[in-house]
């Protein structure tokens, strides 16, 4: 009886303080709301991920605001990379988000299905004076979900081959050309893989590598996908002959008798592929640009090339990118916008390419930097070969990626063949597609 | 009215923990159990909790993983557990003997308690690293080839298993003392008796610390039930979900896919789980556990 009592105490406070804390917010958004109409400062915060120090550019970038505009004032609050998706879920589900905060490609669908990124297109046909013409339109469009405009691009990375001249050299291969088709660089491949006297291996010529945006531009090039065009299906696409033809062709790369890539277990015990391309121990790789920055911390001489051809002179690329967005919850949507605006804006785009890590989103810069860095040509041209991967495509992406990548792993540890592995892919994701 | 207000002023002291428990503990447990009810992305915030009734608990139990990540944990603990306690006894009781410089062997055996789980989750894939790590280095000059310890998905349970003796230290201590409040007379009686080290291991010693193992089990099965750390940093349940523990399980539904109703059933679960194996134990503790201070109740 006492023990009931004294449960039921606990539960009425528990109550009480829930529904204190319910009412005290309540009433903080309606002092924010009329705050905003007084036109007083205004303090907005936004995010992305990486610390301080890999972002120079957005600490930058919120100085700047801050000093041409006087009623509003920024604070930039990045999240490491790893916690950044969680972070910004729990933060959003407690409503303490920040107004404005950078998302990947991949998640593009994600948050606009949950209804908690705002759509700026009301917000630009007010605004007369900021053109969107500015943007590469492609990059542009990947941020249009459902008709509407969600994400304003940041950057852009489109992946390309990267090659590791010093072992193209040692060996006296010529460098890859941009007319491969890919039994070419398997072919290249093989002659650049060395084995030790103990028949252990310690060179690789390619790394196909198990992360899914390389296998995608692969797939592609040899006419197959793992889903049909709106991400509604998988039977017959996942499994199609073309695909598991395709994709026993990709894993005999590094589990079949001519072995020329690391498996993923060799790349994590090696220390992972940029590390494995630095020392020496891997020829090429599919990847984006941003390994630069750690590519040039080592001695290591590198090109990039367009990524090959498919047999029937196809090629595919695949584009990874980053677009601002609007908290949908803020309750300073209006100074958001400016600070979106701003943040993708030609001031921002100059700045970040200025510091080289990554391409500018806007027209005009990126024409900049391609009349500089011919280096980067082949980078810039993979551009235009970009094709949207499926969780670019459909609110179903996720579970097609989750199921692949599983099937990709019993492919890889030999537990299961292509086909059977594929079948299973398919059936689940098609069970799981609403 | 004395008492009354004594009792009052005992309230007042234990009031800031009270508060805490209530506001960290007991309320987050009342949320999850209504939650575990309900559909929730936690994205869109408190407004989108959605009832569902039963339906987590019944798809709960048609989710192939979640049999996956019990089989895992199971396996864990049943072989966990009993190693951890039998390991530490016998090293408790070699560090209990009299030597020169136990109190540095002692502090070798604890040491790594201290370390951060996270910490020594990465010195641990270093050592298993079957290409560069030390164990494989020192199986290699025994012509054996390690295998790849944590990417093998027949040997990565078994690593985290191994690895986890490593940190014994914890119960160890507790063991140690409860050998030191063995009383030194009752070995010397039945030595004058006769009785050899193994009868007076399994005659003397086991009783007399049957309260230590009590505890150290209860603390075991429950630590064992909710390994998480080592799992999340080493293996994130890979290779093929051989390392997918519930808990593990469960922080991937919650804050990976936000399925937040999902995830909470599936911690009243595992709740009720440790819940009858520590009753279990709790039950079984008459016939076994043997209390110094209860002779007179016999």
């Amino acid at each position: 009886m006492k023990k009931w009592a004294i449960l039921l105490a606990l539960t009425m406070m528990t109550t009480v303080v829930l529904s204190a804390c319910g009412t005290k917010s309540e009433t903080k958004e309606e002092n924010g709301s009329s705050a905003s109409g007084n036109k007083e400062v205004v303090e907005l915060k936004f995010t992305a991920w990486g610390d301080v120090s890999s972002n120079p550019a957005e600490a930058k970038l919120a100085e700047e605001f801050n000093k041409t505009h006087d009623n509003i004032k920024v604070k930039f609050e990045p999240v490491p990379g790893d916690g950044y998706g969680t972070k910004l879920t729990t933060s959003l589900a407690a409503g303490q988000a920040p107004d404005v905060f950078l998302i990947g490609e991949g998640d593009f669908y994600k948050y606009v299905d949950k209804g908690v990124v705002e759509p700026l297109d009301d917000h630009l046909a007010k605004d007369s004076a900021f053109k969107t013409d500015i943007f590469q339109q492609d990059l542009l469009n990947m941020g249009r979900i459902h008709d509407k405009l969600y994400y304003l691009p940041k950057d852009f990375n489109p992946l390309s081959l990267w090659y590791n001249k010093s072992m193209f050299d040692e060996a006296g291969i010529p460098y890859p050309s941009n007319d491969w088709t890919w039994d070419d660089l398997t072919a290249t491949a093989k002659k650049l893989t060395a084995k030790d006297a103990s028949g252990k291996y310690t060179k690789f010529g390619f790394n196909a590598t198990k992360w899914e945006y390389p296998i995608y531009t692969y797939l592609w090039s040899n006419g197959a996908s793992i889903a049909n065009e709106d991400g509604s299906k998988a039977e017959g696409f996942m499994n199609s002959d073309k695909t598991i033809a395709a994709l026993q062709k990709y894993v005999d790369m590094s589990i079949g008798a001519d072995k020329v890539s690391p498996t993923p277990q060799d790349t994590e015990t090696m220390g992972g592929d940029s590390s494995m391309f630095m020392t020496n121990k891997l020829a090429m790789m599919v990847t984006g640009r941003w390994v630069k920055s750690d590519l040039d911390k080592s001695d290591v001489k590198y090109g990039t090339a367009l990524i090959p051809k498919g047999a029937d002179g196809e090629r595919a690329g695949i584009i990874a990118a980053a677009g601002w967005a609007i908290n949908a919850n803020s309750k300073n949507k209006e100074a958001a916008y400016e600070l979106v605006k701003f943040l993708s804006g030609t001031e921002a785009q100059k700045l970040r390419s200025e510091e080289g890590k990554v391409l500018p989103a806007t027209v005009a810069e990126l024409d900049e930097v391609k009349k500089t860095e011919v280096a980067d040509q082949p980078v810039i041209e993979m551009m235009n070969f970009a094709k949207k991967p499926v969780t670019m495509v459909s609110s179903n992406g996720p579970i097609f990626v989750e199921e692949f990548t599983k099937a990709l792993e019993k492919i890889l540890l030999k537990k299961s063949t292509v086909q059977d592995a594929l079948n299973e892919a398919a059936k689940t994701i098609d069970s799981k597609v609403k | 009215m004395r008492n009354l207000r004594s009792e009052r002023t005992g309230y007042w002291f234990i009031l800031p923990w009270f508060l805490g428990l209530l506001l960290f503990t007991i309320g987050p447990m009342i949320f999850s159990f209504i939650l575990s009810f309900s559909n929730w992305d936690i994205i869109t915030g408190v407004r989108s909790i959605e009832f569902v009734g039963l339906d987590n608990f019944i798809n709960i139990f048609k989710d192939e993983l979640f049999y996956q990540s019990l089989k895992v944990t199971f396996i864990f603990a049943l072989v966990s557990v009993p190693l951890y306690q039998i390991m530490s006894i016998l090293i408790a009781m070699l560090l209990n003997m009299r030597s020169r410089g136990m109190k540095f062997y002692r502090l070798i055996f604890f040491m790594p308690s201290v370390i951060p789980a996270v910490a020594v989750s990465m010195m641990w894939i270093m050592i298993l690293n079957p290409e560069y790590g030390i164990l494989n280095k020192a199986l290699g000059w025994f012509g054996i080839q390690g295998p790849a310890w944590l990417q093998d998905p027949s040997y990565a349970l078994g690593a985290l298993i191994v690895m986890g003796i490593w940190g014994i230290g914890n119960t160890i201590i507790i063991y140690l003392s409860g050998l030191q409040g063995v009383p030194e007379e009752l070995y010397e009686a039945a030595q004058l008796d006769g009785a050899g080290i193994t009868r007076r291991f399994f005659n003397i010693t086991i009783p007399m610390i049957s309260p230590t193992i009590f505890f150290n089990l209860i603390m075991g099965i429950i630590g064992g039930f909710q390994y998480f750390t080592q799992a999340f940093v080493m293996t994130n349940g890979g290779p093929l979900n051989s390392t997918l523990f519930y808990n593990l399980y469960l922080y991937n539904k919650a804050f990976v896919s936000y399925e937040m109703g999902y995830a909470s059933a599936l911690s009243w679960i595992l709740f009720a789980i440790i819940m009858i194996f520590t009753l279990i134990v709790i039950r079984s503790s008459s016939m076994w556990v043997y209390y110094n201070g209860d002779d007179d109740k016999d």
